[in-house]
């Protein structure tokens, strides 16, 4: 896979980090993308109500399951999230739900082109 | 072998469900404070858990105030930290502070995110649980 679908999805360092386990591994990234929706929903209530811990927590967690895929550029984003949500710059974390919804889109079309789902 | 993961990720606990599930049962708490009440009724209930997977970072009750209170309640029961279970703490690479203030609250041992599971495996097995 060329070096820019990897930092989307790098699925040899998902089976590196499963042992190899590659039912594992589908069942873990079929699990996220069925969660990911409703967790970025959860990241935008808590922007909508003005909460800076609450999205900082939320987008901890979301950062957290995207590096369990090694959806490694989403994780990024994620990351930029909460650093922004922990120094209270809310308007930082709104201008960045774009481009992580971007990112899972991106995520969920190099998995079914590359058969994952 | 008895597990308890706590993990308010979804992901990541599916992930360590999916594997533990392997070598015994499971349970899950997604905070810190269904975890002390998850651990509280196994002590009152005499199904004690060999090992708990703790995240730090959670909404309500964090990791390690929820080990420290774990440990109360074995240390109110006269077991030392020693023979008592077992807690992996499971962190991001951006909390090391945490990973240093967990040890004082009598953690075993310690996984960085995203969880390793042959990394998990070994520690389960220097444990001798399995």
């Amino acid at each position: 896979l060329p070096a820019d679908v990897k930092d989307v999805f790098n699925a040899d360092r998902l089976l590196a980090r499963l042992m190899g386990d590659n039912s594992l591994a589908r069942q873990i990234v079929a699990g996220f993308l069925k969660d990911a929706p409703q967790q970025l929903l959860i990241l935008k209530s808590r922007l909508d109500a003005g909460d800076a811990l609450g999205a900082r927590m939320q987008a901890h967690s979301l950062k957290g399951a995207a590096a369990t895929v090694s959806a490694e550029a989403l994780c990024t984003l994620c990351s930029e999230a909460q650093e922004a949500a922990a120094a209270g710059e809310l308007t930082r974390v709104r201008a960045l739900l774009p481009r992580i919804e971007e990112q899972l889109n991106l995520l969920k079309a190099t998995l079914t082109q590359s058969g994952w789902i | 072998m008895r597990t308890l993961i706590v993990e308010d990720d979804f992901t990541s606990r599916l992930l360590l469900q999916s594997f533990l599930a392997h070598y015994g049962e499971c349970h899950i708490a997604v905070n810190g404070t269904e975890a002390v009440a998850a651990f509280r009724a196994a002590q009152e209930s005499g199904q004690h858990y060999d090992l708990i997977c703790m995240d730090i970072m959670m909404p309500e009750m964090d990791g390690q105030t929820a080990a420290q209170e774990i440990r109360a309640l074995e240390e109110a029961r006269g077991a030392l930290s020693t023979d008592g279970v077992r807690i992996i703490m499971t962190t991001a690479l951006d909390d090391v502070k945490n990973v240093i203030a967990s040890f004082k609250a009598l953690c075993d041992a310690y996984l960085f995110k995203p969880i390793d599971t042959g990394m998990l495996l070994g520690h389960i097995k220097e444990m001798h649980l399995i």
